[in-house]
């Protein structure tokens, strides 16, 4: 297999950005009217909207907790998401991975004994593919969670780095996360803290490169919180507004 | 009436740990100890036995303290995807039965068995262990499809480096039929006298830690210990000490630079354990 040149010689890579470098971010709170919360999150060409019921009686009465909420996740990726079609089904075990981890993470935010016996369901559609998924997802669903006005600890910010020809890069895109060789490591952390609550990594990384390409994310992490934290203000100051002409 | 005393509440160790299951084990992990005995970065004894059930085309059985895990290797023939037409496939299940622990339910597998799967997947795909032109029969037409089920009979925790431990020893002991493809007839027949060894390039075998009261980490959990951490961590590393597959996730969040640290620290003496168990069991086979 020829490999794509993932680098060039003057240090940019295949879509034009440095190594140290995100995609263009975009976000929106409030997109959805009828879910308690919502969010809309594109990073370069990764595209997720993320739905927050609740809190509400759990559907499945069996499974509420008398001292906290559950939350659930439920992960789905549209079939024309990437550039073959491809119809996933719900029991896809990749969206279930994803959809689990991204519930633990925010288990861990969430103030989940201000409501016990309810569920807080957080459903993620991702629109378009072109790699960091799970990132992308986790920005969306802090972004939705403080748009229904759930009570969390901190944000939850995620990134993604890679190592690639021996340099570490930020935010891999589709092609650079589609080569085998490369190394993809998504990181999600509490900024206030710097404490994480994700780490996943998956293909091979010599473990003396580990330290590196972390703090490269985690940097990443610091510059995605800003931008969330903007959108948060946009958003918070725009329903300020509506109150106070209500009024 | 005379003065009847109440006594004191006092309670019984047992009866503690049922009680207050976190703040029993914060005790003991403040005396650098576990209720099991063990000190904090200690593993579990575990064992390995590779080809008990010979009906499989390769197989092994791991208990890992309590857990005990069964892996058997099958292949079966199956038409390769058009755009590698030289490949097969590997396909890992993980069941989790009711009858390992009373934490399973029957009915469709849950979610735990399904991401246990998926991680076996990812490292099977990403970590080149299994080069899978070797799986070819005929070109375009037959590949051989290999089903790596994985049931487990005992659950006490760390089912994680248990299963990924009985993967590699089936894999590694996998032989399977010479099969030729007669293209007229289009039927595939398999020599059962002579056998290939499958070719397993790169070892890959994982460590877990249990991570208590955000700092303090221990090494190879059971299923008690599990349920009462804050945040697990697993490693998977292969012989080269290069790091394949990683996987955090908790309850709370962690100072990951420190903890990471700790983690590779005792997750080298696990590897090198289990390493040496691996490549024994499989020499022992051999004879």
């Amino acid at each position: 297999m020829s490999r794509l040149e993932l680098l060039s010689p003057e240090g940019l890579r295949v879509d034009g950005r440095r190594a140290n470098e995100l995609r263009r971010i975009a976000c929106k709170q409030s997109v959805l009217s009828d879910a308690d919360g919502s969010a809309y999150y594109e990073q370069g060409n990764t595209k997720v909207l993320a739905t927050v019921y609740g809190p509400c009686e759990p559907r499945n009465k069996g499974q509420a907790l008398h001292d906290r909420c559950i939350v659930h996740v439920e992960f789905t990726v549209a079939p024309f998401s990437t550039s073959e079609r491809r119809q996933r089904s719900r029991s896809d075990k990749r969206l279930l991975e994803i959809a689990s981890g991204i519930r633990q993470a925010f288990e861990a935010v969430i103030i989940s004994t201000t409501y016990p016996r309810s569920e807080i369901s957080i459903y993620l559609h991702l629109l378009q593919d072109d790699g960091g998924n799970l990132q992308a997802c986790i920005n969306a669903t802090t972004l939705a969670l403080i748009d229904a006005g759930i009570p969390m600890t901190d944000y939850i910010c995620a990134c993604s780095a890679g190592y690639i020809d021996e340099t570490p890069m930020l935010d891999l895109n589709h092609l650079e996360e589609a080569s085998f060789e490369t190394p993809d490591l998504t990181i999600a952390v509490l900024p206030r803290s710097g404490k994480a609550t994700l780490l996943q990594m998956e293909s091979r990384l010599p473990a003396d490169r580990l330290e590196e390409t972390l703090h490269l994310a985690t940097e990443g992490c610091r510059q995605i919180h800003k931008l969330l934290d903007a959108a948060v203000q946009e958003n918070t100051g725009e329903l300020i507004l509506k109150y106070a002409n209500a009024i | 009436m005379d003065n009847t005393r109440i006594p004191p509440l006092a309670l019984s160790a047992a009866a503690f740990e049922r009680i207050a299951p976190a703040e029993y084990y914060k005790r003991f992990i403040a005396k650098n100890v576990r209720p099991d005995g063990r000190n904090l970065k200690a593993t579990r004894d575990f064992s390995l036995q590779v080809g008990s059930v010979s009906t499989t085309h390769g197989s092994a059985v791991v208990r890992w303290g309590e857990t005990m895990v069964v892996c058997g290797v099958k292949g079966e023939v199956a038409e390769p995807k058009v755009n590698t037409p030289n490949q097969g496939y590997l396909v890992p299940n993980v069941e989790l039965s009711p009858m390992c622990s009373p934490q399973f339910r029957p009915g469709p597998p849950g979610e735990l068995p399904q991401v246990l799967s998926q991680r076996l997947d990812q490292i099977l795909q990403r970590g080149g262990i299994v080069p899978l032109e070797q799986l070819c029969i005929q070109e375009k037409l037959a590949v051989w499809c290999l089903y790596i089920d994985i049931t487990c009979l005992a659950y006490d925790g760390n089912v994680l480096d248990a299963t990924i431990l009985a993967m590699m020893a089936a894999l590694q002991s996998t032989l399977l039929p010479r099969a030729t493809l007669d293209e007229e007839t289009a039927i595939v027949t398999a020599d059962p006298n002579d056998l290939v060894p499958l070719r397993v390039e790169r070892v890959v075998l994982s460590a877990s830690f249990a991570v208590f009261a955000d700092r303090v980490v221990v090494t190879d959990p059971n299923a008690k210990e599990e349920t009462v951490s804050d945040s697990r961590i697993s490693l998977a590393m292969d012989s080269e000490d290069n790091l394949c597959q990683m996987w955090s996730f908790g309850k709370t969040a962690l100072p990951m630079r420190t903890i990471l640290k700790q983690c590779f620290k005792s997750a080298h003496s696990s590897l090198q354990k289990q390493r040496a168990l691996l490549n024994q069991s499989l020499a022992d086979a051999r004879k």
